[in-house]
């Protein structure tokens, strides 16, 4: 009988009460010790030596770029009874738009591919910052 | 009793583990770049080398290509009233630069789709 109660419990639960524990990784955090050797003026090939490659890369101004950097780490741990009370977010990347999520620092440099300043943050409200295009970001 | 109830509790429990791996565009590696010069090779040179960019960025007179290899890997497991699922993305990208005669000026390259990893969530990353 009382196997009959656990397998009953098993079956039946799940369907209304449940605790979830997820996590979501996208991309490795930037070096800060590489960052922190960039200075001012620094070329772009030294700083592509220093970061790698962006994750993205867009014009600046119509003479220079901005290359940006992140990473998302997304942890959710909750109970659900009947309907979700966690607030459970799918995570993905898509490559040619910035989930809002993600964060990082974004490069600016001048037509000479020199580096002028760098700014941290969500990417996404940096891409619209130096973009200033609303719709290259995703909702 | 026992005999058939713990066979159908396992037998509950065994089909909610699972693994995935998703992989987008062909792994990139540093000898692909071995090819591609900066004050010499061209556009041309460098589409033959490694093939049609995922994305081609227009920066003024000047543009780059970006290559990229995405791999994911991800955990789940359904036990009874437990969900544990952890996902991990990772990827090589590869950004070519060039100048106004589409001469490559810059390369940028990261190699790290190889480090996603199967994992649980609690687990630090090797």
């Amino acid at each position: 009988m009382k196997f009959a109660a656990v397998f009953l419990a098993l079956v039946w639960l799940p369907g209304c009460f449940s605790w979830s524990w997820t996590r979501e990784e996208i991309e490795l955090p930037i070096i800060e010790e590489s960052l922190a050797q960039l200075e001012y003026g620094a070329s772009l090939d030294e700083c592509l030596e220093q970061l790698g490659a962006p994750l993205y890369l867009w014009e600046y101004r119509k003479t220079g770029i901005a290359l940006a950097w992140g990473s998302l780490s997304r942890r959710d741990l909750g109970l659900s009874v009947s309907v979700p009370i966690s607030d459970q977010a799918s995570g993905s990347i898509n490559y040619n738009h910035i989930d809002n999520d993600i964060q990082g620092v974004v490069l600016v440099f001048d037509e000479d591919y020199r580096l002028r300043w760098i700014r941290r943050g969500f990417l996404s409200d940096l891409a619209q910052e130096t973009r200033g295009l609303a719709a290259v970001v995703d909702d | 009793m026992n005999r058939i109830l713990w066979p159908l509790v396992i037998a509950l429990l065994l089909p909610g583990c699972w693994i995935a791996r998703t992989q987008t565009n062909i792994p990139l590696t540093p000898s692909q770049l071995e090819g591609v010069a900066s004050g010499s090779t061209t556009a041309t040179e460098v589409v033959e080398l490694l093939g049609a960019p995922s994305e081609v960025v227009q920066l003024g007179k000047r543009s780059a290509y970006r290559y990229q290899h995405v791999m994911s890997k991800g955990i789940s497991v359904w036990l009874g009233i437990v969900f544990l699922q952890n996902k991990d993305t990772q990827s090589d990208r590869v950004w070519i630069w060039f100048d106004e005669n589409d001469v490559v000026s810059h390369v940028g390259a990261s190699f790290e789709a190889d480090r996603a990893e199967y994992s649980l969530p609690w687990s630090d990353r090797e």
